[in-house]
């Protein structure tokens, strides 16, 4: 069954089709999510609001991309998380803080034990990178880097144009690479870019 | 030469550009722009180097494991379903009983304005003399009254026919022979019609007091009217005996005096129009029925006191249940002459009205942003 035909049954209220829609999407919508989050609990509870809108929502989707769709009720409803989470206050600097990135939490079963630890301090420097980003940035990067999709499909997944698309990309790719190069000694070494030392105090 | 002039033209390539070209989502000429400017400039070679490296590590990081699967259940849809079915349901009677308390509202304030506009007048200031507003008031008055349906306009029917206090006075003033001779047909026929009367007094009562709650001024003219029938009755009852007749005669007259005082005070802004002074042919026994209760109400110190020298069985009767009846009334009239006319029905109802429709506006514009 074909993704359109999944989505004319779910539109029509089946919801083992949703169902399947959503076993098939829920691996990159909670992957954006917590990037966006960077916070396991906070990106679960958001990706399951997201696909109870999506549900609700269905009668309005009008074909394109199921994709992006989807992935922009799931951003919208990290904005509106992230946005609750600032009015509780409850930004304090336990929340800013990136959780780190247990060995079981990665979902590459090849990588050995030392493989999986390191890439774990990998994704830790990152993502907390990516929480210094003004949202707009943080998602386009995570889209585009993260997830490797297309400049149309961000463009499609964030309502706005492709030129927008690439001066958020830029900027949030240079305040990401700062934050690398300044951040080298808790990159594992075979990370780490060769003459980054001199490279960040040349950038001041 | 032209590789340098083109060289310090173009100088460096912007963030944005690099950023592009690194996704290879530049044209033809911007490729070859960018490359021909990298080999000659190492800072925006080292600026791609080091954009290159970001990316490549953001690319590097591993998706993280699905917690748990977000498939749907049947009841997170249900629920939801049920109880936006039920949201919507609710709003749609609410926007209903809204319509319809705005609509009843309208009613409500289109005729009140009409009636005042046909009255030619709007209410009166209090400081406006006291017989051009009593007319005014008197019809305001009426109009609660007219929601009382039949037993209040019975009531006020009976006291419109009886006679003008005047001739009552005058009455009053004379023996009780005097008084029976002034009409002599109407002296008989309360006779044979008393016992008829006094069944109508028991009755009466209530609904007298009724007529004395909702109307002001019908309770101002059962005042003024008060004494004389009671004094009629008397001086029928006691035909007999008429030594004892005409002291209680002359204590009805004290008794009217009184009467007439209060009722003076509670009439001096409501002259009595209705007070036709041609008595209808309505059955002058019934009006009498009603005189000796109301003047035990105003009168009850007097009356009450010495009910045995009663000859008949109907004072005592009906004064008895009334003892209590003059401060009721003392304070009936009073909450009447410090409330202006302000209050009718009318406004009571324009205000409630007005109030529920704010109270379920307010509702179901709440209930329709949340559903």
């Amino acid at each position: 069954m074909d993704e359109s035909a999944l989505v004319a049954a779910a539109q029509r209220g089946e919801l083992p089709a949703f169902n399947q829609l959503v076993m098939h999407y829920q691996g990159l919508a909670f992957n954006v999510a917590y990037r966006i989050m960077g916070d396991p609990d906070a990106a679960s509870d958001t990706t399951q609001d997201a696909f109870l809108k999506a549900y609700r929502a269905l009668g309005g989707y009008r074909g394109g991309s199921f994709k992006a769709w989807l992935l922009r009720i799931v951003t919208n409803t990290c904005y509106d998380a992230l946005r609750a989470r600032k009015r509780r206050q409850a930004d304090s600097l336990d929340d800013l803080a990136v959780a780190p990135e247990h060995a079981w939490q990665l979902a590459d079963g090849h990588a050995g034990p030392e493989e999986q630890v390191l890439r774990g301090e990998l994704g830790q420097v990152i993502q907390a990178g990516i929480a210094q980003l003004p949202e707009d940035q943080r998602t386009v990067l995570v889209l585009a880097d993260v997830q490797g999709m297309s400049y149309q499909e961000v463009a499609e997944v964030m309502g706005c144009s492709l030129g927008t698309v690439k001066s958020r990309l830029s900027r949030g790719r240079a305040k990401l690479r700062d934050h690398l190069l300044q951040q080298q000694e808790l990159l594992p070494s075979r990370y780490r870019l060769e003459n980054a030392g001199q490279q960040a105090e040349a950038r001041g | 030469m032209y590789g340098r002039a083109k060289n310090r033209r173009e100088r460096h390539i912007d963030t944005e550009l690099l950023s592009t070209y690194l996704d290879g989502q530049v044209t033809p000429q911007e490729r070859g722009q960018v490359e021909q400017h990298l080999r000659a400039c190492a800072g925006c070679a080292d600026e791609l180097r080091t954009l290159r490296y970001a990316t490549a590590l953001l690319a590097s990081i591993p998706p993280v494991r699905v917690p748990r699967a977000f498939t749907l259940s049947e009841a997170d849809i249900g629920r939801t379903y049920t109880t936006r079915k039920r949201t919507r349901r609710l709003s749609f009677y609410l926007q209903g009983a809204t319509a319809m308390v705005a609509a009843l509202l309208v009613v409500v304030v289109v005729g009140d304005v009409f009636m005042f506009s046909g009255s030619g007048r709007l209410p009166a200031p209090t400081s406006a003399p006291a017989s051009a507003p009593a007319t005014v008031r008197e019809r305001v008055v009426l109009e609660t009254v007219v929601v009382e349906a039949e037993k209040v306009a019975a009531g006020a029917e009976l006291m419109r026919a009886a006679p003008p206090p005047e001739a009552f006075e005058e009455a009053a003033a004379m023996p009780a022979e005097a008084a029976a001779l002034q009409e002599p047909g109407d002296a008989v026929s309360k006779d044979a019609s008393f016992e008829g009367a006094v069944e109508d007094v028991v009755a009466m009562p209530v609904e007298a007091e009724i007529a004395a709650v909702e109307a002001p001024e019908a309770e101002a003219e059962m005042q003024a009217l008060a004494v004389t029938p009671e004094e009629r009755v008397l001086g029928i009852g006691g035909g007999g005996e008429p030594e004892t007749a005409e002291p209680l005669a002359m204590k009805a007259v004290d008794t009217q005096e009184l009467a007439r005082e209060d009722a003076v005070s509670a009439a001096t802004e409501q002259a009595q129009p209705r007070a036709t002074p041609a008595p209808q042919p309505t059955p002058e026994p019934m009006a009498v029925a009603i005189a000796p209760t109301v003047a035990a109400e105003t009168a009850a110190p007097q009356t009450a006191s010495q009910p045995t020298a009663e000859p008949q069985p109907l004072a005592p009767e009906t004064a008895a249940p009334e003892t209590a009846a003059p401060k009721t009334v003392a304070e009936l009239l009073a909450r009447l002459e410090q409330s202006p006319s302000f209050w009718t029905a009318t406004r009571v109802a324009e205000f409630s009205l007005g109030g529920l429709f704010l109270v379920l506006l307010g509702l179901a514009l709440w209930l329709r942003q949340r559903g």
